[in-house]
């Protein structure tokens, strides 16, 4: 084990050569190339071997990742925002075809106009794809979250594709003390070679992969999509407890509660904001305001009972939302209203608000979440819901 | 070059400085490095085709550093397109005023659309868009300056790379010594010969300003597509001191190592041929993205250059 | 507990790499002090221009600064016999704690020391487009100390410097002249000027893993800086300056129902130029004209990617200094050799307040 100081993009592609993979797919797109050059010069200086394919855009890239997994290949690649976006055809696709690709999205404001800060909605605009999708907090557990990825994704009962966001500059480009494991700790608890499945191309085998089909067996194409969802969350527990056990960390598989104890109210969130939350909810327990913070580690599957078991408890529950969807239900974010939804057969449910924050890649600041602490106490005190959408920090 | 047959220029032709207009387009304050090659490209660019343009410029960095951070060096009515959209975005604003003008929505007055993009943005993300556009068949002009890797995103690999250069995605290593050993597309080339109905494709170079400009005029000019692909040194992706821009571009052209050429209603010509060409070496030593490479890699690249410029009918 | 960051100031492409490896350091030494820390350049900063100024910076939190005391004792070691430090990482988690929502912000809040690369930045840096001009102590807290790598005096480079209600130190030292990896100089010239935020022997022990079979020269570089870095203290100036081209960043934007709806930015006129972006900070050298020489061939403005020059021959192509980046096409393109690139700091006198 090494400790390093170093980003989340290089954190992930230490996990990518430990778990062996063997084809990567790369095309540049800020923030996320930096795993990709980090990838480049591995194999360039014989740490890894993998073909390394530069592609000419993200569709391609998705493309060749799908077919070199369909023919049972350890693949990886990336994108990030609008690059993201380009690649959908492809990204569509992939779960259906239930190949296990593992895929970063540095996570950046989408155009117009370009603008390289950090916000979520790229990588949701797919969740209703397939697609497994998980937020590390900082780098370490970049690279925690990928390796588990390629065991997760893998596993027969599963066959979705993966991916590891990493907030645009604050977890991709930003230097934090990290553990890496050694390589051979590492391929005790992801060998190699993926497990065998039965829908990988190869002559000793041959079969058909996604024929046209008509409505006779379309409904039933879902409903098999959906159990592989519903598995995921087994599967996930498992492989948690597993990772757990070999490298001593890894934290619950869904959710991380933080400072709930006692909380009236809590706020909710993914990725880098949890860091400012931490320090938020500290000192605001100091000014005797009873609060926590509840951080969701994995967005899809989406852990709706573990979800609604830990948020019944508050009074008052704020969702940040570093995305938006225009004209949605009270025009809110998009874990606000996937999150309202979770709560929504309780007899008795939190008050649920929901607060966008960070668009653009604006920082989070703990002043900006102190005051959202506050504002939700008193909510919980007065019942009296004035905005349940409020903007942080925007200039009007 | 659509509406009129009366053009705002003088003239097309630009020969020596008295024809370059002293009016600038593509004005001073953007983020670019010094010496930034793409760059002095967009402000002869604009300096060439003048104010009856409409200029619609894909990612990359002539996206970026010329609009960091909210602001803009055009002085010409500019639009933002996507990084492979530059043959859909002109052909879009070449068909609306086509149509316009045609039904007496607007008036009917010289208005030139033009589309600017990147090595990668063109002969990569981009190509298919492009070669719609050139079939299709709509009055425009599309411009790629090559500075020979996607620059913007911090140097990486397109097809527009030259073999043995360093990238972040080529980097040379202690097992892969080479870099980049993909050959060099030949974008203007695979436009011509796949394109015939397009009346004019050709190359160009910053450091070769009057013809490069001339050129520009001659695109725009034409009816229907046209494609202009500029040599754009680029000192941060080349890794070379900013000053010596100008000198690099011309020792490409010296050396063999770019063309400038014409194909104008199919018939190839060159517009310029090196009266002694220089070794490839001398264009090479200069730049440390090849700094990596051996005797035996240069004379490689030698014999491919000779090759090339043997069947060009250079030498 | 408290946090200390030390800033990085260089020119972009040309001094990104150095500025990361002077993070990197600082970072690996708080580590051996037992400290957890991040580091990171400038986000917006990047892309990363040829000469556009840009900053990086090591955030530490720590619970008391490094000895001052135990540094003067190291110091009088041979870096060979110094042996490397014994963390004790009792307190690394809530460190951690204190420092982890630093992570997300673009800059620290404050720096206890600057480090300056190019002796001209001193001037000050406007890398974007609206903030303006930020003076070099812009992050500086009360009491830190500016570093520069110069040949010139500290008395000669505060003429440049934004005059300022802050007190801090101006130190000197010739970085060019004692190593090609220029921080390592500026490192040790910061563990003598702005003592505390890593100790020396967790630098030197650094620096000789990082630099292998050079380790030990590289860590006599830190030493010697160390011994000869220069100085003098800035008493505060009385009242603050109105700092030309300066705005703050959310009182002056214009608000969401105040810009122009689908994207819009008016076009700057025919000519220019674009007000809104002066690049004069990213030159270390401006292009200067022996009229004498000049045979007004036009070249210098014609191969000028910043349009930086009047087309007008009778002024000799006269350069506008707010938008010249120093590249140094002009000089060299010149056929008969009359633009000469002289550095910026013999310009005394223009003062960027």
């Amino acid at each position: 084990m090494v400790r390093v100081i170093t980003t989340g993009t290089v954190a992930i592609a230490t996990a990518v050569k430990h778990a062996d993979v063997d084809v990567i797919s790369a095309y540049p797109i800020r923030p996320y190339t930096g795993v990709m050059n980090e990838l480049a010069r591995m194999i360039a200086d014989g740490e890894l071997d993998a073909e390394f394919i530069v592609c000419d855009s993200e569709h391609t890239q998705f493309e060749i990742a799908k077919h070199a997994a369909a023919c049972g290949a350890r693949v990886f690649t990336g994108s990030a925002g609008i690059g993201w976006a380009y690649a959908h055809e492809a990204i569509v696709v992939t779960p259906t075809d239930r190949v296990p690709v593992v895929a970063m999205v540095g996570n950046r404001a989408l155009d117009d106009p370009g603008n390289f800060g950090v916000e979520h909605t790229d990588v949701l605009v797919a969740r209703d794809l397939g697609w497994m999708m998980c937020w590390p907090e900082n780098p370490q557990e970049a690279y925690d979250l990928t390796l588990m990825g390629y065991k997760i994704a893998e596993n027969p009962n599963v066959l979705l594709p993966y991916i590891v966001n990493c907030d645009g500059n604050f977890i991709t480009h930003v230097r934090f003390p990290v553990d890496l494991p050694d390589e051979e700790l590492a391929r005790e608890f992801l060998p190699p070679t993926p497990p065998p499945r039965p829908n990988i191309l190869h002559p000793d085998k041959p079969i058909s992969i996604a024929p046209h089909v008509d409505y006779y067996w379309g409904t039933e194409i879902r409903r098999q999509m959906d159990q592989a969802m519903k598995n995921a969350i087994e599967v996930t527990k498992r492989v948690h407890e597993e990772f757990n056990k070999i490298f001593g960390r890894g934290g619950p598989p869904f959710i991380e509660e933080i400072n709930t104890k006692d909380a009236d109210v809590a706020m909710i969130g993914v990725g880098g904001m949890t860091m400012v939350a931490r320090a938020a909810v500290r000192e605001l327990r100091q000014k005797g305001i009873n609060i926590g913070f509840v951080k969701l580690r994995r967005f899809r599957p989406f852990a709706t009972e573990e979800i609604r078991e830990a948020l019944r408890k508050f009074k008052v529950v704020a969702v940040l939302d570093n995305d938006f969807s225009f004209g949605s239900a009270h025009c809110g974010g998009i874990l606000f209203q996937e999150i309202r939804s979770a709560l929504y057969d309780l007899s008795e449910r939190p008050i649920v608000v929901n607060y966008l924050i960070g668009l653009g890649g604006r920082e989070i600041t703990v002043d900006a979440m102190k005051r959202i602490g506050k504002e939700i106490y008193e909510i919980s005190k007065t019942k009296e819901v004035k905005h349940i959408v409020k903007w942080v920090d925007v200039r009007e | 070059m659509l509406g009129s047959d009366n053009m705002s220029w003088e003239k097309i032709e630009i020969r020596t400085l008295k024809d370059v207009p002293k009016e600038e387009y593509y004005v001073a304050g953007h983020r670019t490095c010094q010496g930034c090659g793409p760059a002095l490209a967009c402000r002869l660019i604009a300096k060439a085709a003048g104010p009856r343009t409409v200029c619609i410029v894909a990612t990359g960095c002539m996206y970026v550093a010329n609009s960091s951070y909210n602001t803009t060096p055009w002085a010409i009515p500019w639009m933002h397109a996507q990084l492979g959209g530059i043959g859909s975005a002109v052909a879009g604003a070449a068909a609306a005023f086509k149509a316009m003008m045609r039904k007496g929505k607007i008036k009917k007055e010289e208005i030139h659309v033009l589309g600017i993009a990147g090595d990668g943005g063109a002969a990569d993300i981009g190509l298919s868009a492009i070669s719609g556009a050139m079939l299709s068949g709509g009055d425009h002009l599309i411009i790629t300056y090559d500075n020979e890797s996607y620059a913007n995103t911090g140097i990486q690999a397109s097809s527009l790379t030259p073999w043995g250069a360093w990238t972040t995605f080529t980097p040379p290593g202690k097992m892969l010594r080479l870099g980049n050993v993909r050959v060099k597309k030949d974008l203007p080339r695979m436009i011509a010969a796949g394109h015939p109905n397009v009346r004019y494709v050709a190359t160009a170079s910053i450091s070769f300003p009057f013809d490069l400009m001339t050129k520009v005029r001659k695109g725009l000019a034409v009816k229907g597509p046209a494609f202009i692909q500029i040599h754009t040194p680029c000192p941060k992706g080349w890794k070379f001191p900013p000053e010596l821009t100008i000198r690099i571009g011309r020792l490409a052209v010296e050396t063999g190592m770019w063309t400038l050429y014409e194909v104008e209603d199919g018939q190839f010509r060159l517009t310029f041929k090196p009266p002694k060409r220089k070794p490839v070496s001398e264009y090479l030593k200069l730049q440390g993205r090849f700094a990596h490479l051996r005797e035996p890699d240069i004379r490689y690249i030698q014999e491919q250059v000779d090759a090339a410029c043997k069947q060009l009918g250079i030498d | 507990m408290a946090i200390f960051a030390v800033e990085f100031d260089g020119r972009g492409v040309t001094q990104t790499a150095l500025m990361r490896a002077a993070s990197e350091i600082i970072c690996t030494a708080a580590d051996k002090d037992g400290f957890p820390s991040i580091g990171y350049e400038r986000y917006d900063d990047a892309p990363d221009r040829v000469g556009v100024p840009i900053k990086g910076f090591s955030v530490i939190s720590r619970t008391a600064p490094a000895s001052y005391e135990k540094d003067l004792e190291d110091v009088a070691v041979d870096v060979e016999k110094l042996s490397p430090p014994t963390p004790d990482y009792s307190y690394y988690q809530v460190c951690y704690d204190e420092l982890a929502p630093e992570a997300m912000l673009y800059e620290p809040r404050a720096v206890d020391a600057v480090l300056v690369l190019d002796d001209t930045l001193v001037k000050g840096e406007e890398p974007w487009a609206y903030i303006g001009v930020q003076p070099i102590h812009e992050k500086l807290k009360d009491g830190g100390a500016i570093i520069v790598n110069s040949k010139r005096d500290p008395e000669y480079l505060l003429e440049f410097i934004h005059p300022t209600t802050k007190r801090y130190k101006l130190a000197v030292i010739d970085a060019d002249s004692m190593d090609k990896i220029i921080i390592l100089p500026l490192i040790g010239a910061m563990l003598k000027v702005a003592p505390g935020i890593v100790s020396y022997r967790s630098v030197i022990a650094t620096v000789k893993e990082r630099y292998k079979a050079e380790g030990i020269k590289k860590a006599q570089v830190i030493k010697d800086a160390y011994n000869k870095v220069r100085w003098i203290e800035v008493p505060p100036a009385k009242e603050p300056i109105q700092i030309k081209r300066k705005r703050k960043f959310l009182e002056e934007f214009p608000k969401w129902h105040e810009m122009p709806i689908g994207l819009v930015v008016p076009a700057p006129p025919v000519n220019g130029p674009n007000p809104h972006f002066k690049t004069d900070t990213f030159r270390t050298y401006r292009p200067v004209t022996d009229t004498s020489k000049c045979n007004k061939d036009g070249l210098c403005w014609l191969y000028c990617p910043d349009s930086a020059r009047s087309p007008d021959p009778e002024t000799f192509f006269a350069v506008n200094l707010e938008y010249c980046k120093g590249c140094g096409i002009c000089a060299e393109v010149c056929p008969v050799k009359a633009i000469k690139m002289v550095n910026e700091l013999d310009f005394r006198g223009e003062k960027l307040w």
